[in-house]
């Protein structure tokens, strides 16, 4: 069974892999939050007492449900929903901040099945076998799509202008 | 047939790739997640714990009580809306009059489980989420909005950041709210942010309800005290 005591040592991570996907911070809180209100909501039965794996698939559930629901809504026309909230593990070291925020923006702009190979494993820290097995593919198509994704990487952070969402802040 | 992923990488894409993994290793150790959102993950986890050690009646009681009360709730607004017939203020009015300054002294504490204040509309009574949140009633102001009574209460956290909570009484407001829709505990909560400001609107007992703050307060916090309503 999938142990909550545990479920507390992959917060981190999972954050991690949420901002990637979806390439907002505060979309990633939220699709944490939903994560664990959905995996905490009854007694779960898990393979190989293989938590983060199963972590991982009810967020990848979670994320592309909540872009199907966001395809079916109509966009608010006056409202601005794009303000960001101050990373405070990083607000003494703004470089980093902003670096951070850089790359996993260009990681949600990969094509589905890179970001995907790449969040699983250079992200969440999966071995390429764990992350053939979330994705449903052979451990040589997860090195192919890895090793891709991650050029496309190095090429966006290249052609990303520096200061990207500068726009991004708070009022007090 | 050969996936045109499967072609060999040239050595530049090959030292491409060991750039971007660099990147993103970079990036990835430089991010964890906010305090906030371990703590509400870890009362969750709690409550789950406990949920678990329950009995099956204690389990299902609340699902069985929000049940019978949604459907009394229903009841309600449908012979409600059949013999009423007055106008209804707009949400853009509500959360103006949310962003004005209190009028009035904060509402007293009035005990209980979970802790109450001494402010109610209809049969919603406002929370005292001072001990189990760190958000302390600060100040109260009644509004008017097209006839409609518009109670709201505002609290403020040890950063100093304020919030309004506000019930307008009366039937739920037919506006659709804006923003993104998330689900916490079963219930629908639209989480939008406006000007600076985040603002969290949804059902309570048959009330709209209103949560505003400034940014800089995460999403999730206030998602998290408007579902802390549905126990």
């Amino acid at each position: 069974m999938l142990d909550p005591s545990t479920l507390g040592d992959h917060i981190d991570r999972l954050f991690r892999a949420a901002w990637a996907l979806s390439g907002s911070r505060a979309e990633a809180e939220d699709l944490v939050q939903e994560t664990f209100a959905r995996v905490l909501a009854k007694p779960r039965r898990v393979r190989n007492a293989d938590d983060l794996g199963y972590l991982l698939q009810a967020l990848r559930n979670t994320f592309i449900s909540s872009r199907r629901a966001a395809a079916r809504r109509p966009a608010p026309g006056t409202l601005d929903d794009r303000i960001e909230p101050v990373d405070r593990s990083t607000a003494t070291r703004p470089e980093q901040a902003v670096e951070a925020r850089e790359v996993f923006a260009v990681i949600a702009a990969l094509p589905d099945s890179f970001r995907d190979a790449l969040v699983a494993v250079d992200v969440a820290g999966l071995s390429y076998g764990e992350a053939a097995e979330l994705l449903g593919t052979k451990e040589a198509t997860i090195t192919s799509r890895l090793f891709r994704a991650r050029a496309q990487v190095a090429r966006g952070m290249e052609s990303t202008p520096p200061g990207v969402d500068s726009t991004r802040g708070d009022d007090g | 047939m050969a996936d045109r992923n499967d072609i060999p990488m040239t050595d530049e894409e090959l030292a491409r790739a060991r750039e971007g993994q660099a990147l993103v290793a970079a990036a990835v150790a430089d991010v964890q997640a906010p305090p906030s959102l371990r703590e509400s993950i870890e009362r969750n986890r709690e409550r789950a714990a406990a949920r678990a050690r329950a009995p099956f009646w204690r389990r299902h009681r609340l699902d069985l009580a929000a049940a019978s009360a949604a459907a009394v709730a229903l009841v309600v607004v449908a012979v409600a809306r059949q013999t009423e017939g007055n106008p209804e203020p707009s949400l853009t009015k509500v959360y103006s009059a949310v962003r004005l300054n209190p009028t009035k002294s904060a509402p007293r504490p009035a005990g209980g489980t979970p802790p109450q204040l001494a402010a109610r509309v209809g049969n919603l009574v406002f929370p005292d989420w001072e001990a189990s949140f760190g958000w302390k009633a600060v100040g109260r102001r009644d509004d008017t909005l097209s006839g409609r009574p518009v109670t709201t209460v505002y609290y403020r956290n040890r950063e100093g950041a304020r919030l309004g909570y506000a019930v307008v009484s009366g039937d739920t407001l037919d506006a659709a709210p804006p923003g993104r829709l998330v689900t916490r505990k079963g219930k629908s909560y639209h989480v939008a942010s406006v000007r600076g400001r985040t603002i969290v609107t949804w059902k309570q007992q048959g009330h709209t309800c209103v949560i505003q703050a400034p940014s800089r307060v995460p999403r999730a916090r206030l998602v998290e005290l408007a579902a802390s309503r549905n126990v």
